[in-house]
């Protein structure tokens, strides 16, 4: 028919646990098509400041679009303020920059996560045209529906702080779990360990090849 | 800040919007004819709500529900859905959450330059008209709101209810949403002009929350605000399931 | 046009442990985005030792639930002798598989104890292919959250209590999650000395 089509939907799970004075963001490296796989080594994850990391999923070409712009954007931000952008600033641009597509959406699902200006951990949740809320813990993409269940088990009204090690771990398994049962998650997963007034740390870890 | 919306080449928005916003479960197969869908009902969120406002002898009360579905998916339930304007402006949120946040902010940015422009403070029937304004230009476009403003100005409190449409009505009560017809129930039958704040307080919270016992797309908690000439104050959230069972959800072991 | 697998919704779950089983379900009927009833059981007993879950379109639910019923009962009057859960597993998906080209809108699950107190489970499409995994089986409009929590918290050979804990948890989580399950939940754990019924209390929201 040689309709119009502009949307491909490259799977990918992606999480956000954030704790007292800690965030941990992480996501699964796989790229498909339907059922093939493109690549088993393409980050969902970015680095904007050593306290902000965007994990996104979606359709990879408009994710790379879409870091481009936020790159470009917060350079600006940078000569014309002369400091880096701050967590609660990003999360305003990020929002403006997708609601800026609103007839025409990058298809991207994005969570932030970062420390505040308090120094507390705090992750962004976004949908594809922009709209954002503030919590402690999030999951997007293809293996959202059974990641969000296990954190919600998992944290949901715990009596007792997290501690990051628990945060680590949970945030782990939980895409373990996802990419046992989704098709359009796996390979490795990687993740970024935000502590409030340290660099971040990155790890990867292996997951499932098949 | 970015100068024009971007728009999908060639294809009218209307109808793009349509196919790509189609909400269904996403195990459901995508339409067959037109554009691609490739992940149905992903790209857009909160279409139900419950959310409520009347005027009365102190002031304007507005509660709200605080979930954000996607389809059948539940994908908050601590969504803020008072947008506040000025410190005697709010704005309320139903329909999609990022329209309702994008246009409303807008609205607050041109709120306070005018006043810093004239030294006067912005009326609320002229707050409503400038977002009912807003939103008639993109009339048919496929923006999704449904919104009350309320404040407080020197003629005393007012209520109104804009749309995407470009619609504005002005009325002592109003419910939007979803789980509104569940809402005007309550409202209707125990609203008076006299009650006291506590009644109030009670009555916007009893409302919202018997809306969602019924309605599968509101729930969550429960945000009361009340608007009072020295401006809006919040009273603490209430979750649903302390409103039920007067006790807290456990944590399940 | 509305999809009947989810115009009623809800969502069934059972998962087996060391010489028991649980299954639950909530207890929501709507239609489409109203809740018309918080009182609509899905999980049926079939005979002592055999329980049986449906999710889907209420009308079929209780028409299949009618039929099998009656076979059931048939089975017992002839042989003289309670229809074991594998069996009844088995009729479940001939019955389902009658209608191949005109299916009942319904997805079951089976949980049950067989004589040497061994647990049984099981779970179908809705034309009566079935699987007979070792850990947990689901079905609903909530199936896929539920799966997600289920996947991490089940562990074999659990004990009774800790089995229908982890079952409750893992159910509350996902349908939590579900905007057309809820509103309230039933439980029965199934074991050697006998089977106990449980009401689960949840958000009425």
């Amino acid at each position: 028919m040689g309709e119009f089509s502009p949307y491909v939907d490259n799977g990918g799970t992606t999480l956000a646990i954030a704790g007292p004075d800690f965030v941990v963001i992480a996501g699964d490296t796989r790229l498909s098509t339907g059922y093939s796989i493109l690549s088993r080594d393409v980050s969902k994850l970015f680095k904007y400041s050593d306290s902000i990391v965007m994990a996104s999923s979606g359709m990879q070409a408009d994710i790379a679009e879409l870091r481009k712009q936020l790159l470009f954007t917060i350079e600006e931000y940078r000569v014309d303020n002369e400091r880096d952008i701050e967590l609660d600033a990003f999360y305003r641009l990020l929002a403006t920059v997708l609601y800026g597509k609103r007839f025409f959406p990058y298809y991207s699902f994005n969570i932030l996560a970062g420390i505040s200006k308090e120094g507390k951990g705090v992750v962004y949740s976004y949908d594809a045209i922009g709209s954002a809320d503030a919590r402690t813990y999030g999951a997007a993409g293809s293996g959202q529906e059974l990641v969000i269940s296990i954190l919600d088990a998992a944290l949901k009204r715990k009596p007792d702080p997290l501690s990051i090690d628990e945060a680590i771990e949970l945030g782990k398994s939980a895409l373990k779990q996802a990419t046992e049962r989704e098709i359009h998650t796996g390979d490795s997963g990687e993740m970024y360990i935000i502590r409030a007034g340290r660099p971040a740390e990155y790890i990867t870890f292996k997951l499932r090849k098949d | 800040m970015f100068k024009s919306f971007v728009l999908p080449g060639k294809e009218h928005p209307v109808k793009f919007d349509e196919e790509i916003a189609y909400t269904e479960t996403s195990k459901d197969t995508p339409p067959v004819d037109g554009l691609v869908q490739p992940a149905p009902g992903r790209l857009h969120r909160l279409h139900g709500t419950t959310t409520l406002g009347f005027v009365f002898q102190h002031g304007v009360l507005i509660a709200v529900d605080s979930r954000s579905t996607m389809g059948q998916y539940i994908s908050s339930q601590t969504v803020k859905k008072v947008i506040e304007i000025t410190p005697r402006l709010l704005g309320t949120m139903a329909g999609g959450a990022a329209d309702c946040d994008y246009w409303e902010r807008r609205l607050a940015r041109r709120v306070r330059l005018r006043e810093l422009e004239s030294k006067e403070e912005v009326t609320v029937a002229a707050a409503s008209r400038m977002l009912a304004n807003m939103l008639y230009y993109y009339k048919g476009m496929g923006l999704s709101v449904g919104t009350m403003v309320a404040g407080f100005d020197a003629s005393g409190p007012h209520l109104y209810y804009v749309d995407n449409d470009g619609v504005r009505y002005h009325n002592d009560r109003f419910s939007v949403g979803s789980g509104s017809t569940y809402a005007y129930a309550i409202l209707d039958q125990e609203y008076r002009y006299d009650l006291s704040v506590e009644e109030a307080v009670t009555l916007g919270r009893r409302a919202i929350y018997h809306a969602t016992h019924r309605d599968a797309m509101s729930g969550g908690f429960i945000n009361v605000y009340l608007m009072t000439e020295d401006g809006w104050q919040r009273y603490p959230t209430k979750d649903c399931y302390v409103e039920h069972y007067g006790e807290e959800e456990p944590f399940l072991e | 046009m509305s999809n009947p697998f989810t115009l009623n919704g809800g969502t069934v779950l059972s998962m087996k442990g060391k010489n028991c089983v649980v299954i639950l379900c909530d207890t929501r009927l709507g239609s489409q985005y109203e809740t018309v009833s918080t009182s609509f059981p899905k999980i049926f007993k079939m005979n002592p030792r055999v329980f049986f879950g449906l999710a889907g379109l209420a009308s079929d639910v209780i028409t299949l639930h009618h039929k099998l019923r009656f076979h059931v009962n048939l089975f017992q009057l002839k042989q003289e002798r309670s229809m074991p859960p594998h069996v009844f597993s088995k009729l479940v998906s001939t019955t389902l598989y009658e209608k191949r080209f005109g299916s009942f809108f319904a997805q079951p699950i089976i949980a049950g104890l067989h004589d040497d107190g061994s647990p049984f489970i099981s779970s179908m499409d809705s034309i009566g292919a079935t699987t007979e995994p070792e850990d947990f089986v689901v079905a609903g409009t909530g199936a896929d959250y539920v799966t997600g929590a289920c996947e991490k918290y089940w562990e074999k050979d659990m004990e009774p209590r800790q089995l229908l804990k982890v079952a409750d948890k893992c159910l509350q989580a996902g349908v939590n999650r579900d905007a057309f399950s809820g509103w309230g939940g039933v439980a029965y754990l199934i074991t050697p000395e006998g089977v106990e019924k449980f009401d689960l209390k949840m958000r009425q929201d």
